[in-house]
């Protein structure tokens, strides 16, 4: 026994950026009413709610998707360029170099967003620094002393490194191949990729309670059905119903 | 004439020099390196070579660290049992030779200093070449000057600190001008050093020094682009080697790569550099043409110039065997070609 299926194309495929119009807020309805696809004929004229969503699932999953990749493509340039860095000049940028002073973080994630700072006038006051940081190293900062012209520039080094800013780059030196920057450009791009994806996570999981909420919502109503038609067929043998029918038959 | 005394006291070190020149890797041996899959792939086929199994009692997994810190180990090896054998001109040429990695290690002391590291970690990491006995008394770092007096004084590097006791402050900017001035009158004194031995050896370290100094003057440019050195600091950095000694003025003062190239194209031999369609970048071409210059000094006999040829050549060997083991630990292989081989 064969089993024809003449099925088109057009009425199975649904492009849901270009016919769905999908609304960024999926908490509201998504899919118009009576919505007609313009190819094939036969199709569906509405879509529910939960094909909605799981069609935009779809569509997050497959961003989260494009998302991974791009994160391991910076990521695996980042530690390329590390290793370039490296081969041109050995044993200077590993972690003999790492700063273990106290630093303020480069990168704050605020209101769900991803700031990362740059370099900014310097606002704190490097007297009140000093005096904070004197007691406690005595004998390693000692800002007080007349400048040459080397330290005319150290004075303003040393604003610079009292301000909130201070890049990590520069605990490998102030002579840094470009590869090395290349390095850490790719490694901050990662981190706002890292951000998106945890959105992403956040967004899918959400949809994906609510698609099951709604499938529940679904059993629900059927389970409800189910004995509204099992009492009413109770009704219907009841002796008083079928008395009521004789009745009306006669 | 040279040839007639040399080998009096020279001939058996630089026997072994040649018969350590001869161990190089070839193109075919680093072709067959790029070609393994795994780090100890790689160690098999390193296993074949001169570096046989030196790599021998290390257990898995292998980490590119540690193949590099082997293969430097062999390097420094070889290079303290040269130093033993030496004696007169030769024994203050190799001294020479590690002049430049006691700079790195002083830097690094004090940079671990100031950066709140342990004292026993950072001495750990220093150079071995680099070595000396009151190394570890650099941790109490407080000014440069003090350093100076109580600790840098009597080592063969207290002439080279002449330019740098200005400076009081010791933070990541200021280490890194003292690093490059001491290297530049370093170099300036090794060069002056090396003219004062008999040909060939002279010519032969003219060249590479020349060369150096050329080097260091264009990655200071180009590295420094967008920093805060200013052109007068710069000047004071660049040696005062080289070709492009007529052209610093100009470099000082250079904020992108397109001006620098402009002024380097002027000297014939770095013309090449920057015209090439391949995939290498400048410093590629430097680290190239550097050892096309070392592999050219193996020409000439009966001089010392071997041995500063085959230090360097065998630290690029060095690095190109870590670029490919980084190479396949990363799973890049599509770079692995990236390294420079000239023997």
């Amino acid at each position: 026994m064969t089993l024809e299926l003449d099925i088109k194309v057009e009425e199975l495929s649904i492009n849901p950026e270009k016919d769905l119009n999908l609304p960024v807020d999926w908490d509201k309805p998504l899919i118009p009413e009576n919505y007609s696809q313009k190819a094939g004929q036969g199709v569906r004229k509405e879509i529910d709610e939960q094909s909605a969503k799981l069609i935009l699932l779809l569509n997050l999953i497959d961003e989260y998707e494009r998302n991974l990749v791009e994160i391991c493509d910076k990521l695996e340039a980042g530690f390329l360029q590390l290793s370039r860095a490296k081969f041109y000049n050995p044993n200077r940028f590993d972690s003999s170099y790492y700063d273990l002073r106290e630093l303020n973080a480069q990168s704050q994630i605020k209101d769900g967003k991803l700031i990362i700072q740059g370099p900014t006038k310097p606002e704190s006051k490097p007297e009140e620094n000093e005096e904070e940081k004197e007691p406690e190293e005595p004998t390693l900062r000692n800002r007080h002393q007349k400048s040459s012209k080397i330290v005319k520039k150290v004075n303003s080094d040393a604003e610079l490194r009292n301000s909130s800013f201070k890049d990590p780059i520069k605990m490998f030196g102030a002579i840094l191949p470009v590869s090395l920057y290349e390095s850490q450009a790719a490694f901050k791009q990662s981190l706002e990729l890292l951000m998106e994806k945890k959105r992403l996570v956040a967004e899918m999981s959400a949809l994906f309670d609510r698609v099951e909420e709604i499938e529940r919502e679904k059993e629900k109503e059927k389970e409800k059905e189910k004995e509204k038609e099992k009492d009413d067929a109770q009704e219907d043998d009841s002796p008083e119903k079928h008395n009521e029918r004789k009745t009306s038959a006669q | 004439m040279e040839g007639l005394f040399f080998n009096i006291e020279n001939g058996y070190i630089e026997a072994l020099v040649r018969g350590y020149r001869s161990g190089l890797l070839t193109s075919s041996q680093y072709i067959n390196l790029t070609q393994c899959d795994t780090l100890d792939d790689l160690k098999l086929q390193l296993s074949s070579t001169d570096y046989g199994n030196f790599m021998a009692n290390v257990p898995s997994p292998l980490s590119t660290s540690t193949i590099q810190r082997k293969a430097s180990d062999k390097l420094y090896d070889e290079f303290n049992y040269i130093r033993s054998q030496s004696t007169d001109l030769l024994a203050k040429f190799m001294d020479y030779i590690t002049y430049g990695y006691m700079i790195d290690n002083v830097a690094l002391m004090i940079t671990g200093t100031i950066h709140e590291r342990d004292r026993s970690e950072i001495l750990d990491r220093c150079h071995p070449l680099g070595w000396f006995d009151t190394l570890p008394t650099l941790s109490v770092a407080t000014d440069i000057e003090s350093l100076y007096q109580t600790v840098l004084i009597d080592t063969p590097l207290a002439p080279y600190f002449y330019d740098c006791l200005s400076a009081e402050d010791l933070d990541d900017l200021n280490i890194e001008i003292i690093r490059n001035k001491l290297y530049k009158a370093y170099l300036e004194d090794f060069h002056k050093f090396s003219q004062t031995l008999p040909s060939p050896a002279n010519e032969v370290m003219d060249r590479l020094l020349q060369f150096e100094g050329d080097k260091r003057a264009i990655n200071i440019t180009l590295n420094s682009i967008g920093t805060e050195l200013t052109p007068e600091v710069k000047l004071e950095i660049f040696p005062q080697l080289g070709s492009l000694i007529p052209f610093h003025l100009e470099l000082s003062r250079v904020e992108d790569s397109e001006t620098l190239k402009g002024i380097v194209s002027n000297v014939g031999t770095y013309k090449e550099f920057f015209g090439s369609d391949d995939d290498k970048n400048l410093e590629d071409h430097f680290y190239q043409h550097e050892m096309n210059l070392c592999r050219d000094a193996f020409t000439q006999q009966f001089t010392i110039s071997t041995i500063w040829s085959w230090v360097r050549s065998k630290e690029q060997e060095v690095r190109n065997i870590t670029w490919i083991a980084e190479c396949i630990a990363q799973n890049q292989k599509e770079r692995i070609n990236n390294y420079i081989s000239v023997y």
